[in-house]
């Protein structure tokens, strides 16, 4: 493996009461579980008034590259899982907020869950969630549209 | 249902309009209430499910909780197509066999490394501290940057 093909990447964030500001690198590591080689990717976080350890670091298949596909995949981890869907379940629909103690009627609504959010994006639904269940819930066409593949608006 | 059939019947479904563009897939569990442990697979772009699957009612500790995650990353990644596809995960999912079935079938992975794999952290700790060092945010401009490779990008 010849020298570390490094990329830089800056992301400067400003959330409510900091700044977070975040660069990236990406460096030629090695292989590791059999699998092809691996990239090392190591990223500087300095938020204020935080004292985390600084450096992150992740493993990975692919190649050293450029810095923003990585960006955007550790990035899009929280944005995909826990925000879209862990988030949407829980705040939309209180999932955890569950009376029952059944574990299969609790495992199958988590499901329903789950096929509906997907359903929201394939028929290209922009709606807030609330606004779905007020129209949902003042009629049934908008749902029927939904199950039989039309979008709403 | 059975939670594990319907599982399956949706994976069935949602399978069906899997393209052949490359995409990130985020894969995490989610307990409901320290009841049923669900994990699903992702996307990034909408956070709509690739796949889900239901693990095995047990009692919730430490141990099953970990042993669960995985055991059901392991058959997702089984049953789903996953060619062309990035899988991103926490440190529970850096493990050898995870980025061995997940290569297997197509996909990358990007996992977060933590203390939990003592070997590869030290490695990358190693790898890191020979890199030179980040230069000073406010010397670096969008031009400065692309002509050595990176790039600036501000979120407001």
């Amino acid at each position: 493996m010849g020298l570390p093909h490094v990329r830089t990447l800056i992301v400067r964030e400003k959330t409510v009461r900091k700044t977070a500001r975040r660069r990236f690198k990406v460096a030629a590591g090695t292989s590791t579980a059999g699998t092809s080689a691996a990239a090392v990717l190591a990223s500087d976080v300095a938020v204020e008034g935080a004292g985390e350890d600084p450096v992150s670091y992740f493993l990975g298949s692919r190649l050293p590259g450029p810095a923003q596909p990585f960006a955007d995949l550790i990035r899009g981890h929280w944005g995909g899982c826990e925000i879209r869907n862990h988030g949407t379940r829980d705040v939309q629909w209180k999932e955890d907020k569950t009376l029952s103690g059944n574990w299969a009627l609790n495992a199958c609504l988590a499901i329903l869950r789950v096929a509906l959010i997907s359903v929201r994006f394939r028929q290209g639904v922009t709606l807030p969630w609330p606004q779905i269940f007020e129209r949902c819930a003042r009629s049934s066409v908008p749902a029927m549209s939904l199950i039989n593949g039309k979008s709403i608006k | 249902m059975a939670p594990h059939e319907f599982a399956a019947a949706l994976n069935g479904w949602l399978s069906v309009a899997h393209g052949t563009l490359p995409r990130g897939l985020a894969i995490d569990g989610k307990y409901v209430r320290n009841l049923v442990l669900t994990l699903g697979l992702s996307e990034h772009e909408s956070g709509a499910p690739a796949a889900i699957a239901i693990a095995v009612q047990a009692p919730v500790n430490e141990e099953t909780k970990k042993e669960g995650e995985l055991t059901c990353a392991h058959r997702l990644y089984a049953t789903t197509p996953l060619h062309g596809a990035t899988i991103t995960g926490d440190a529970l999912n850096c493990e050898p066999q995870s980025m061995t079935l997940a290569v297997e079938k197509g996909a990358g992975f990007l996992f977060q490394l933590k203390a939990n794999q003592p070997g590869a952290l030290a490695q990358a700790m190693d790898v890191a501290a020979k890199l030179p060092p980040l230069l000073p945010a406010k010397r670096t401009n969008c031009s400065t940057a692309s002509r050595y490779g990176g790039f600036t990008v501000s979120i407001r």
